[in-house]
């Protein structure tokens, strides 16, 4: 059965009930785990269907907003959220990959009504809003618009040229908007501060550079990643990594950066990208292999700055560990990967409730501060792109 | 001469290689204290539990308390915590929470130790390290300065490497400090991870005992090492311990049945 996302519950559901039920039974099962079962586990933490349930997740974030994008996510107290256009631009290519490997001949089709719902809400300066569609303020922020870019080139091979013209008012509205130092204008950034994770965009913008030979896409990226390079401080710290003001930098928020710097790496050649990767790898795996888990957030010294772990920031360290140990072969970082991924796969939830079955809370306890009782859309599409990683480091 | 066995756990510190150890000790004449940290009967539940299981733990502690109970007539020597041991043989023992607190640093300087020798120790504080007259000294389970951390063994036989044991002083590094011994192991068709773990033990037992004596009289040239001579390990993986317990399990490893001799000096 699909039902839309609705702004507004006035009518007691169903759905009301189950959350009632369902939410003091989460917070007593996490309260119960939370000290017993918060390190690493002695066996393995991935079951076999954890990949299929994943993307599972991802199928009904898209069937609740009537196919248009994916919803941001469940919410134990709000229910299903509205469609989310930036973690939509970069649920096309989960769904794409996993199309690629398993017999799922609707992940294309819903690939490409994700695609054309993006082109229906760019903005006319070629940006993509930030927020879930319906929010406010509209305002066409960088990191939003570059993870569109992404959804939009993984479609090429698929659909051609289908979503050129979008994507390449995207890439004129970034290059524009970068000043000669590589920052980004305050106007199109998230809480108007520059973010180091925006080396993400970069990473787009050198893909769509290598697929239509676009020049001035290339040396903005590069621009960028340089202004990144200079944010990181010799412990492997990054300067600018918060995505509000006044808080602490969060697991999420270095992955994306850590991510961004590989793969610019990976298309660019250039070593130092890697270099910054390997630094603050090395501190983030001995904080893993110590405290046995990565709590949310860290301060500048790299000491832990919460309890809470964010879930998606975990599995998507392990997706870059993972990525370090294909490029380099270094098997240290398929230990850490596997590790980190387990931590995260080991909370996926498998119960009966059809809301949530195979999806990854944004906080383990599931009150922690990120996305508290929650269950986001990029959270599961963070494990699902880890899950096919490893699948793909396990069969070297 | 003043040497100090350190470790941790009273209660279930039952492995035959160390009273082995403390054995080869007190038989070169040493002076000798055993020193454990975390002796808080909390502090060894919980890690009996983690390691053991609750049978597993139940079982450990009431061999360790209560050894001359359960020796089976004829039979093999029971397990026996070592701080037991000792203590029947006018070995002092002392207990301490951690390493680094105060009561455990004051009691080593009375002691003015010249060796401080680890049998197995928490990560030792370098408040701890300053005080010995001579060095600390560690066994590892691997063949420095390639294979440095934990679970070396598994790692080496993972890489196609040879095992081995590898006695160092230690520096506020992990397995850093000057090498004193090395000795590679001859892994035998049939071998598995567990029985190379007692292999490494005995021969721990044997080179830490050497290099005791060999620090004491004199004899013994420290080799220095660089961190970028060898990486760090961590824990291994279930997944990949796996693996490197199915290359001695099939066959594949490529040091099964190899002459180690001309490994190590």
């Amino acid at each position: 059965m699909r039902r839309r996302a609705t702004a507004s519950n006035a009518v007691l559901t169903p759905d009301h009930l189950r959350r009632a039920v369902s939410l003091p039974a989460l917070v007593v099962r996490d309260a119960a785990q939370a000290q017993a079962a918060r390190r690493l586990p002695a066996s393995r933490g991935v079951r076999d269907d954890a990949l299929d349930l994943a993307v599972g997740y991802l199928r009904r974030t898209h069937d609740v907003t009537g196919r248009r994008g994916s919803s941001m996510g469940y919410s134990l107290l709000e229910g299903w959220r509205s469609a989310y256009p930036e973690t939509t631009g970069y649920v096309i290519g989960t769904l794409l990959e996993y199309a690629s490997r398993h017999p799922a001949p609707d992940l294309p089709v819903r690939a490409r009504e994700m695609g054309d719902w993006e082109t229906a809400v760019q903005a006319p300066d070629g940006g993509v809003t930030q927020g879930a569609i319906g929010s406010t303020p509209v305002r066409s922020i960088v990191f939003n618009t570059g993870m569109v870019l992404h959804g939009w080139i993984d479609l090429r091979d698929s659909e051609g040229e289908r979503y050129d013209d979008s994507a390449a008012r995207a890439v004129r509205f970034l290059v524009d908007n970068l000043g000669p130092d590589g920052v980004w204008s305050e106007s199109v950034e998230y809480s108007w501060i520059p973010h180091v994770y925006n080396s993400r965009v970069a990473w787009a913008m050198l893909r769509w550079a290598d697929a239509t030979a676009d020049d001035g896409a290339r040396h903005a990226a590069e621009r960028h990643l340089e202004w990144v390079l200079g944010r990181q401080r010799p412990n492997g710290w990054f300067d600018d990594c918060v995505f509000k003001p006044g808080t602490q930098p969060s697991t999420h928020g270095i992955a994306y950066t850590l991510r961004g710097l590989l793969e610019s790496q990976a298309l660019t050649g250039e070593s130092r990208y890697l270099d910054a990767v390997l630094c603050t790898s090395e501190v983030l795996i001995r904080k893993l292999e110590v405290l046995g888990y990565l709590p949310a957030n860290f301060d500048e010294d790299w000491r832990p700055a919460a309890r809470h772990a964010c879930l998606t920031g975990t599995v998507q360290l392990g997706g870059v560990w993972l990525r370090l140990f294909q490029i380099g072969g270094d098997d240290r970082y398929l230990n850490a990967g596997l590790k980190a991924i387990d931590l995260a796969a080991r909370r996926q939830e498998r119960g009966p409730w059809r809301a949530t079955r195979g999806a990854l809370a944004g906080s383990f306890p599931v009150w922690g501060r990120y996305a508290p009782l929650q269950y986001p859309n990029w959270a599961a599409k963070f494990l699902a792109d880890a899950l096919m990683l490893r699948d793909d480091c396990l069969a070297i | 001469m003043v040497a100090v066995l350190v470790s941790r756990y009273p209660r279930v510190d039952t492995p035959t290689w160390k009273r082995g150890l403390a054995s080869d000790l007190l038989e070169a004449g040493f002076d000798l204290h055993v020193v454990y940290s975390r002796s808080s009967l909390a502090a060894q539940v919980q890690a009996g539990l983690a390691e053991f299981g609750a049978a597993g733990a139940a079982r450990r502690f009431a061999e360790g308390r209560l050894p001359s109970r359960r020796a089976p007539a004829g039979g093999p020597a029971p397990a026996q915590s070592l701080a037991v041991w000792a203590e029947q043989r006018g070995a002092p023992v002392h207990r301490f929470a951690r390493l680094g607190d105060d009561d455990c640093l004051a009691r080593l300087s009375e002691l003015a130790p010249d060796l401080l020798v680890l049998a197995g120790a928490d990560l030792v504080p370098r408040s701890v390290l300053a005080i010995p007259r001579v060095a600390t000294v560690n066994g590892h389970y691997g063949l420095l300065p390639a294979y440095r951390g934990m679970n070396v063994t598994e790692w080496s036989i993972y890489h196609d490497d040879p095992v081995g044991v590898s006695v160092h002083v230690v520096d506020p590094g992990i397995d850093t400090g000057d090498i004193l011994l090395r000795r590679a192991i001859p892994v035998p068709t049939g071998a598995s991870l567990e029985s190379l773990r007692a292999k490494h033990q005995e021969t721990a037992r044997a080179l830490l005992a050497e290099a005791a004596v060999g620090l004491r009289d004199g004899g013994l040239a420290p080799t220095p090492q660089s961190p970028e001579d060898g990486r760090q390990f961590y824990r291994m993986h279930p997944v990949l311990r796996e693996r490197a317990e199915a290359k001695l399990r099939d066959g594949t490893y490529a040091w099964l049945d190899r002459d180690v001799t001309g490994i190590t000096p």
